[in-house]
């Protein structure tokens, strides 16, 4: 290297000159390489591995230090090089899942809500005629002012009724199946807490008329909605309450003073917990059919919800509907195919059950009520349940054994 | 008088040795408190007490909410809040106009290499002043002494940097992540000032032994002496630990129940499932990390060093400074082998997110840098050969070695999932490449990397014999054992690669157990019958240190610099593979910063951590060059001290 | 130039790779010391940087991707650069021609110089130019093959957590779940009526198999199905040991219940036109269909702990 001493100048030519080109070359890579992210981070220190080498070449004193950080850049830049070549990806986190966690931080609006969400299925939904949410309450309720509840008490109005039915002779001194909530619950003192006694123990006191058939209004056919299927939180029936005073103008109770009645008639075994969402994580999110199809007949008829309208013959536990006809449908369905207000296009008893199911109106059966049956069964049961329903049902004939059902 | 002499020497071997037994077990009594039977102990105790409080008060008092805990499933009392529900607002995260994380990311890693450098230069200022100790010949043991004493002066400096940079760190995360601090501090709070504690008897062990040294240099007072640095280092690997719990807990959290709340049982809390291989792991990583910063101010002092002596001081620390590097590189992967098991342990999910998930690439880059490193150490090595005359004998095996190790390391890199156009794709017909893809497997990489770390050994075997000629009588068949032992290695290792393709997975597991005993077996045995080999060895001439490339140097750097950014990928790894959560499964990340990075991203904030490290170093390095200066001077210190000492240029 | 060997392909690959460094260091040898003749060390260290990327650019068949090549050459490099610094005096070598293009003063060199100081440049422009040109290729994805899959999932309204659940139709005579069934019966008639539920439960999975999964999935299971080049990626290639045999079969039921549309958000793109199965096959189907595939390609399911 002898040659070098006498011919510095020329070699440090030569090392700028590259050094230029280097950045050049690095800068070009990484307009091109990047996709147009900003990736500055390698190419930056690029340019200083470049800048503390010639430094280093140039002011002989500090070489060393020069030298050594050019060198320490330049591997940081390599790895970090490497890493910015391979292709990105961002890790999303997934959707916050909607946690009714701390209610009492909402506001009332906030809440009421909330309780619609529950109720009808979205925000504003009460007006749209056959919504219906997780609580499921529109399936037999009715909340318009000017309608008429066939299968169960209008909601319309019920703060101010609540606070009337607790003071009458009927409810305090009722003879149902079911007096009390659960032993020491005490009955309701208040028209909040005979709204939350309602929901949690549908049976200790019934609105006349409103009765399962032939119990004379002793016991009532509304699931307790804190517990399977409907699964509401005390949390989640708060909302729903709050729901029901604001909507009518009303101020509603403190979310405290409403758990409070819920607890006085929910034994704390009993509660449901929100779930926690901590394992939600890529389930594809909550199903909103009824049945998977894959229950046994009668469990299937029950989720399928039509055990609360329909006898069933040869169904355990459905033999108590009564605002629907009984299911004798082999017998049936060809005399109504035929009747002069059948307004459907079914040639078969099978055809006749899906339409039946798919659009109720398009023949009611004399004696029963017109828009009763919910129009909704196409979007909530899936092609197996619809399936076996028909399968089921189109074997029913009146004066016949109905099928085995466990072989169904 | 000779005899009078003998038996002092042979007093001070049994006190040497008995030295070596506290060292030993003043080190791992850390690891001993730590172990399961113990937390089961705990647990009965908790749960004892519990039962008697009950019995005692009986019914009169309020009944207390029963817990589970989250990971043991044990029953306890609820004692604490639930995991705080936070949203996307200033109250839950204040920030600046700027992302939060990467602010918290700059102050922990900062905190965590000066952290991690501090531990570590103890423990082998320890080592290198006991070798001083019972060292035979007087100038070697003062040569090691001055060494141990130049390695501590720097670390007082970055000992203060790292309390400061633990201050900042403390009110990064105050300021701004209130919600999550609050509720680690509801968990933690009494671990917490038991670390402040032990902080403050660091430091005071800490200055009566740098201060100290002169005083204390003879007799049973340099015992004395050496006590406290074993006595410092257990402070500070507790220090580290309870450290590591906290960031253990978020990733692995114990001790709560599902909602967060905390069941009064702060063992279980420390004692999470993750702890204790990260503790090993932190404590291996620590060494290799520490060695290779002074390693790299070695060679900075080489570089800029005035005359021969100098030069030949700064190679030998340079050397000895790598070899404890790598002594401790090797067990590393079978310690990040036993965390990752206990990662999959604890969850499959996060095994995944890492090894074949959303992180899968960083292990990628890893492979780059454990590739990078065994790399730079054989040629560190192979440079190391010039020191000495003969060295010509071995110099020819360096090609193949490297051809080996080239060999291994395209292997090693082959990606499991590889990168490509779609159109690359097509002509492939596949994700899997029919022939190269084949390597994408743990069975080849493991059988790549077990021949790595058998060809480093044997770089080294040679490198010991470099100035040396065998002069006992079996050394023909020492050879022949030698080139035995390593050549069954290599062909078992390949075998079992080989053969690991043909049987299923979880019996695939296993066969690392003889890959990595042939390895092994190589090491410590080629070791010693080397060692033995070279009893009276004729020796072709004396190591001229100082007599090495500059480019060894430079590969002494580029093993600083890989260390520090391996140190800032894995515990970058580490941390993000919690995803969402400040807690993993129980305290969700609701801040705007929740998402991963992309892995250029991360690459570039963590060059942007190793480089700001190395600046803020140079500094404390120069602080020490001034400190030598002031030191030689008042003192005026053994003339052949005062020549070793650091120039002041 | 015969083919890579079904079954020994990595095994050869190495030995060949071995072969060219045997013939390249005898060659050197013969030369130097019969020969007299002393290749450069420059000129070998090219000519092996060469050889490397020839033999995986050419020798190797399908094509490598260019991402994985380019990291085997910078990997030759290195060794390359190791190997002829590793001794003072081979580095001495190396260096002299190069030092002597950049300074020395033969006309022979100020030639080489005057050339590279025109090519450089210009060679540097041409890759600046070729890499701006815009191109029409699609850009790189990065795919991860086997995703991270949920703690738990639930399928028809019954949660399945991954760790521990065991699939309910990989039973042995007694009905008990069975890690070993698969390797006593890989061999069996799945027709034979009289056989053991395990292999009915095998062939039933195949009817499914062939009713629903192999116009995707292929006849031979091997991810070439009828409209499998529709697809892009082309569908998952149940003999590649890279795929089901490194799965567990848990993870396997929440790939096949869930489809495309289930994987998580965070590693997008995924790009699988899977559908969700659990809209179309009942629970037990689906393990069916798992267990027939896992039947079908011998591999066992992926175990982590006996």
């Amino acid at each position: 290297m002898d040659f070098l001493k006498d011919k510095k100048l020329l070699f440090r030519l030569w090392i700028g000159l590259l050094a230029l080109g280097l950045v050049v070359l690095a800068i070009t890579n990484y307009r091109v390489n990047f996709y147009g992210n900003s990736r500055l981070l390698p190419v930056s220190l690029g340019i200083f591995v470049t800048a503390t080498f010639l430094l280093g070449i140039y002011f002989q004193k500090v070489r060393v230090v020069m030298h050594g950080a050019a060198f320490m850049i330049f591997v940081a830049a390599a790895f970090a090089g490497f890493s910015n070549w391979l292709p990105q990806t961002i890790g999303e986190p997934p959707p916050f899942e909607e946690k009714i966690a701390d209610i009492s931080t909402m506001s009332t609006q906030e809440l009421a809500d909330l309780g619609e969400k529950l109720i009808f299925g979205a925000v504003g939904a009460s007006t749209v005629k056959g919504s219906i949410g997780k609580g499921q309450c529109p399936l037999c309720h009715v909340f318009g002012s000017s309608e008429h509840g066939e299968r169960a008490p209008n909601m319309y109005g019920l703060p101010d009724r609540s606070e009337k039915i607790v003071k009458l002779d009927e409810y305090q001194n009722r003879d149902t199946v079911q007096t009390v909530a659960f032993d020491g619950s005490g009955i309701a003192e208040s028209g909040l807490e005979y709204m939350a006694e309602s929901h949690a123990c549908p049976n200790c006191y019934v609105s006349p008329g409103f009765g399962k058939g032939g119990t004379n209004d002793r016991e009532s056919p509304m699931p307790a909605i804190h517990k399977s299927p409907i699964n509401l939180t005390i949390d989640e029936m708060v909302a729903i309450d709050t729901w029901s005073y604001i909507r009518e103008g009303l101020e509603a109770p403190s979310v405290d003073e409403m758990r409070v009645a819920y607890e006085k008639f929910i034994p704390e075994d009993e509660r449901p917990q929100a779930s926690s969402g901590a394992d939600g994580e890529g389930e594809g999110g909550e199903s909103q059919l009824y049945a998977t199809g894959d229950e046994p007949l009668p469990k299937l008829f029950e989720k399928a919800q039509c055990t609360v309208c329909h006898v069933i013959p040869g169904i355990p536990d459905a033999d108590e509907g009564d605002f629907g006809p009984e299911l004798y449908v082999k017998t049936n369905a060809p005399k109504r195919m035929k009747d002069k207000n059948y307004t459907g296009s079914a040639s078969s008893v099978e055809a006749y059950i899906l339409e039946s199911i798919l659009d109720p109106n398009l023949y009611i059966v004399p004696d029963f009520d017109e828009d009763l049956m919910p129009e909704d069964f196409g979007t909530g049961l899936n092609a197996k349940t619809v399936f076996r329903i028909v399968n089921y049902l189109s074997q029913l004939e009146k004066g016949k054994d109905p099928p085995n059902h466990e072989e169904m | 008088m000779k005899r009078l002499f003998e038996g002092r020497m042979r007093n001070k071997q049994l006190l040497s040795w008995l030295a070596v037994g506290v060292l030993v077990g003043a080190l791992l009594l850390p690891l001993v408190i730590s172990i399961p039977l113990l937390a089961e102990e705990f647990e009965d105790a908790a749960l004892e007490q519990a039962a008697f409080a009950e019995e005692t008060l009986g019914e009169d008092v309020p009944a207390q909410e029963i817990g589970y805990d989250v990971h043991y499933g044990d029953e306890g009392i609820v004692q604490g809040p639930p995991a705080p529900v936070t949203s996307d607002n200033e109250n839950d995260y204040p920030r600046y106009n700027f992302e939060s994380r990467v602010i918290i990311w700059v102050a922990n890693q900062q905190h965590l290499y000066y952290g991690s450098f501090v531990l570590a230069v103890p423990i082998f200022v320890m080592i290198i002043e006991f070798i001083g100790m019972v060292t035979k010949d007087r100038a070697m043991a003062q040569k090691y002494d001055t060494l141990a004493y130049d390695f501590i002066k720097i670390s007082i400096t970055a000992y203060s940097i790292t309390a400061i940079l633990g201050g900042v760190l403390v009110f990064t995360f105050m300021i701004l992540y209130p919600a999550f601090w609050t509720y680690m501090t509801k968990i933690f709070h009494p671990a917490m000032h038991i670390y402040v504690l032990l902080f403050l008897a660091e430091s005071g062990t800490l200055y009566i032994y740098y201060y100290g040294w002169d005083a204390m240099r003879e007799g049973l007072l340099k015992w004395v002496h050496l006590s406290m640095a074993v006595f410092l280092n257990v402070f500070g690997t507790v220090l580290m630990m309870l450290a590591n719990s906290w960031a253990t807990f978020m990733m692995s959290p114990a001790g709560v129940d599902a909602e967060g709340q905390y069941l009064g049982n702060i063992w279980l809390a420390v004692h999470n499932h993750l702890w204790n291989p990260v503790n090993i792991h932190r404590i291996l990583g620590n060494m290799v990390f520490g060695g290779g910063i002074v390693a790299a101010y070695a060679a900075y002092r080489f570089l800029s060093a005035k005359n021969d002596e100098e030069r030949a001081h700064y190679d030998w620390m340079g050397y000895v400074a790598m070899f404890i590097a790598v002594a401790f590189l090797i067990p590393l992967p079978f310690a990040g082998y036993y965390l990752m098991r206990e990662v999959y342990a604890y969850r499959q999910q996060m095994g995944i997110t890492l090894m074949g998930g959303l992180l899968a690439w960083l292990f990628i880059i890893q492979a780059v840098l454990i590739g990078a490193l065994f790399l730079t150490t054989n040629y560190y090595l192979w440079q190391g050969m010039e020191r000495m005359r003969g060295a010509e004998r071995y110099q020819k095996y360096i090609k193949y070695m490297t051809f080996v190790l080239i060999v291994c390391f395209l292997v090693w890199l082959t990606p499991h999932t590889m990168v490509m156009t779609p159109t690359e794709l097509k002509e492939m017909g596949g994700q899997q490449h029919p022939v190269v893809g084949n390597y994408g497997v743990m069975s080849a990489k493991n059988g790549a990397v077990n021949i790595i770390i058998t060809t480093t050994v044997l770089s080294f075997l040679l490198y010991q014999r470099c100035n040396k000629i065998p002069t006992v009588p079996w050394a023909r068949y020492g050879n022949i054992a030698l080139w035995a032992l390593f050549s069954v290695a290599f062909v078992n290792i390949i075998w079992l690669a080989i053969y690991g393709y043909y049987i299923p997975a979880n019996v695939r597991v296993g066969l690392s157990v003889p890959q990595v005993v042939s390895t092994l077996s190589c090491l410590f045995i080629g070791m010693t019958i080397n060692l033995f080999m070279m009893r009276g060895a004729k020796p072709t001439g004396p190591v001229e240190w100082g007599k090495i490339s500059v480019r060894s140097q430079y590969a002494l750097f580029m093993l600083a610099t890989s260390f520090t950014w391996m140190m800032g990928l894995m515990g970058y790894i580490r941390s993000s593979v919690r995803l969402h959560w400040h807690v993993n499964e129980i305290m969700r990340d609701n801040s705007p910063w929740a998402f991963t990075h992309t892995i250029g991203f991360a690459a570039n904030m963590i060059s942007f951590n190793v480089l700001f490290f190395w600046v803020t170093l140079l500094f404390v390095f120069w602080l020490g060059s001034l400190g030598t200066k002031k030191a030689v001077v008042e003192k005026g210190r053994a003339a052949p001290v005062a020549a070793l000492a650091p120039s002041t240029n | 130039m015969p083919g890579f060997i079904e079954g020994m392909m990595p095994v050869q690959l190495l030995a060949e790779i071995l072969l060219i460094i045997v013939i390249f260091v005898l060659g050197a040898m013969i030369l130097d010391k019969k020969m007299g003749i002393r290749i450069p060390m420059l000129l070998q260290a090219a000519l092996v940087f060469i050889a490397g990327w020839w033999y995986y650019k050419f020798r190797i068949e399908p094509p490598l991707p260019f991402s994985v090549r380019a990291i085997y050459q910078v990997m030759i490099a290195i060794g390359i650069f190791m190997w002829v610094s590793s001794a003072e005096k081979g580095w001495t070598e190396f260096k002299r021609p190069i030092l002597a293009v950049l300074d020395a003063k033969t006309p022979l060199t100020w030639w080489v110089r005057a050339v590279l100081l025109v090519v450089l440049p210009l060679s540097a422009s041409g890759m600046a130019y070729k890499n701006l040109l815009p191109s029409l290729g699609e850009p790189i994805e990065l795919r991860t093959v086997h995703p991270a899959p949920p703690a738990a999932v639930t399928v028809h309204g019954k949660k399945f957590p991954l760790q521990t659940s065991e699939s309910p139709v990989r039973v042995d005579e007694s009905g008990e779940y069975s890690n070993h069934i698969q390797d006593a019966h890989v061999m069996d008639n799945p027709f034979d009526p009289d056989s053991i539920q395990y292999m009915q439960n095998v062939k039933e999975g195949g009817d499914i198999f062939f009713q629903n999964c192999h116009f995707c999935h292929g006849d031979n299971l091997n991810g070439r199905g009828l409209y499998a080049y529709a697809f892009n990626p082309i569908p998952a290639n149940f003999t590649d040991p890279g795929t089901l045999a490194q799965l567990q079969e848990t993870f396997v039921f929440w790939r096949v219940a869930k489809g495309g549309p289930g994987l998580p958000r965070e590693g997008f793109p995924w790009a699988s036109a899977m559908p969700p199965w659990e809209q179309h096959l009942t629970t037990e189907e689906i393990w069916k269909v798992i267990l027939f595939e896992y039947w079908h390609t011998k591999y066992p399911p992926r175990t982590w702990d006996e």
